[in-house]
């Protein structure tokens, strides 16, 4: 599939160059900020927020007036995605993928406080509509005037992002859409943020399940959409995805991986070895949260396109010219397992198309 | 359900006979509001046409549709009206009157029964329907009926208007 356009949106900022900025030449960290923990009284801790300012950019504040931050969040990648192609994504030829861990989790919980705190008479309908779990991806068809098919997978599993677009892959390959506009949203909540705590202190009656590696960074929220066709042209901004494979019996040699979750404590001895492997370290970006491998892919791919590698890197691959090559794999593991060695997402991105 | 691929050749690859088949499938959405339906309903009409067109049939090769029918009026006055006008002639009815709208399982479900109505080729009535809708101007079976036909649809309509419609050929049985 060619990828034509990123639209991401997370601590660092929203759009293409302050995403490409903060991920080459990272100068600073995340801004973060401590946010209550409803259980935990005066234990705020930190999480990078995202602020959805910039869709006022494209649609004006009394149409999403009654958008949640979540279908925000989306609506804003989804807009950021479709605002820089040639080829302007929209109709019944433009498919739309929109894929999520645990989905509008702040508005799911609020309604069901709404009820729970006043009765069913004063359950509010805008939370409720706003929690209906394809509700983002109806916004986001509706703005953009998407009509082609729409489809949301809510799954908090490593699977969420290749299944999203192999999806995507299919319907090019069938010809039943011409662009596929596929992005990954999660967001924060005080719910989340109190479970994450949880895994990281294990403090609160919650146990690290066995084989669970603690996540040590800061929780984040965003959003990233592709905006995805076929590979017809022998040239794409992003380059082109051209494998996606689970659980891969092999990684070739001599392939420069870029990766994410070594920074999450995984063992050193699991999958690639290290020197061939790219930690960007995205947490210190955008924060941790499900959507993340999304942005590892995106990486790759900015990667690619820019021809460069990020500064500052202490560890990794390293060509001799100090450029990437034109074949670059994306390498996102599972969680820890001793029984398997290429427990994983195995993403390629290439300028070559075959 | 349990599928299996079906070979280009159109050779099923294992010798177990096949209940049906998928032969085709439309998905599109309304693009229109978080929950009404497309006054017209365009996202169906589309979903229906993209269904026939993957399966290579005509509209008047359908031998019934197991509609999405909620009951409520404004899903039944949309999709009424674009069943009686893509499929005049065709049998609709809905099984939500016999289990409830099981929301996610609901597609999943109706598929199943639509599988098991080809194989059996018969059709139930729509459980609850009493009154026709003179502002629909066609209505679902009333009585239990035979069929005789090899594809069928079952359709979904889902809120913030997403509409998909399965096509399936009689299998091997």
């Amino acid at each position: 599939m060619a990828i034509n356009a990123i639209g991401p949106v997370g601590a660092f900022g929203s759009g293409y160059e302050q995403w490409r900025t903060s991920l080459l030449h990272p100068t600073t960290t995340a801004q973060q900020a401590n946010f209550r923990n409803l259980a935990i009284p005066d234990s705020g801790f930190p999480a990078c927020r995202v602020t959805t300012e910039d869709l006022n950019r494209f649609i004006s504040r009394k149409e999403i007036r009654r958008l949640d931050h979540f279908s925000r969040l989306a609506l804003l990648g989804a807009c950021l995605a479709s605002s820089v192609h040639d080829q302007i994504p929209g109709g019944r030829r433009c498919g739309l993928i929109l894929a999520t861990a645990y989905g509008a989790t702040a508005t799911t919980f609020s309604f069901l406080d709404t009820m729970i705190n006043d009765g069913d008479a004063m359950a509010s309908p805008t939370l409720f509509s706003n929690s209906v779990h394809n509700a983002a991806a109806a916004h986001i068809a509706r703005h953009l005037k998407i009509s082609g098919p729409n489809l949301s997978l809510s799954q908090p599993s490593p699977l969420l992002l290749p299944m999203a677009l192999q999806c995507a892959a299919n319907w090019l390959e069938e010809g039943r859409v011409d662009q596929v506009l596929c992005g990954v949203v999660d967001e924060y909540c005080e719910v989340y943020g109190y479970c994450w705590q949880c895994l990281q202190k294990t403090n609160c009656g919650f146990t690290t399940a066995p084989g669970r590696v603690a996540p040590s960074l800061s929780l984040g929220e965003g959003s990233l959409f592709l905006l995805l066709s076929r590979p017809e042209k022998t040239t794409a901004r992003f380059g082109f995805l051209e494998k996606i494979a689970m659980n891969p019996k092999s990684i070739p040699d001599d392939i420069m991986l870029v990766g994410t979750r070594i920074s999450r404590g995984l063992p050193d001895q699991e999958g690639p070895p290290l020197h061939r492997l790219i930690d960007l370290n995205l947490g210190a970006l955008c924060g941790d949260f499900p959507a993340i491998d999304a942005f590892a892919l995106a990486a790759t791919a900015t990667i690619l396109a820019e021809n460069t590698l990020p500064d500052k890197l202490e560890t990794g691959f390293k060509t001799s010219a100090g450029n990437p090559p034109g074949l670059i794999g994306c390498w996102q593991p599972w969680e820890h397992d001793p029984r398997k060695q290429l427990t994983g997402n195995l993403y390629w991105v290439t300028n070559r198309p075959e | 359900m349990l599928l299996e691929s079906v070979r280009k050749n159109n050779s099923r690859p294992k010798t177990s006979p096949a209940r049906a088949y998928l032969a085709g499938y439309g998905s599109a959405c309304d693009a229109w509001h978080l929950t009404a339906p497309h006054p017209e309903g365009r996202g169906l009409r589309q979903a229906l046409q993209i269904a026939l067109d993957d399966a290579g049939v005509e509209a008047s090769a359908i031998a019934f549709i197991n509609a999405h029918g909620t009951g409520t009026p404004t899903n039944d006055l949309i999709e009424g009206r674009v069943l009686g006008e893509l499929f005049p002639r065709t049998p609709f009815f809905s099984t939500k009157g016999h289990t409830g709208h099981t929301l996610g399982a609901a597609g999943a479900l109706e598929a199943a029964f639509t599988v098991a109505m080809l194989e059996n080729q018969q059709i139930p009535a729509s459980a609850g329907f009493h009154e026709p809708d003179p502002e629909i101007g066609h209505q679902p079976t009333t009585i239990s009926q035979n069929i005789n036909g090899t594809l069928a649809i079952s359709q979904s309509l889902a809120f913030v208007g997403n509409n998909t419609a399965l096509l399936f050929r009689r299998g091997d049985l």
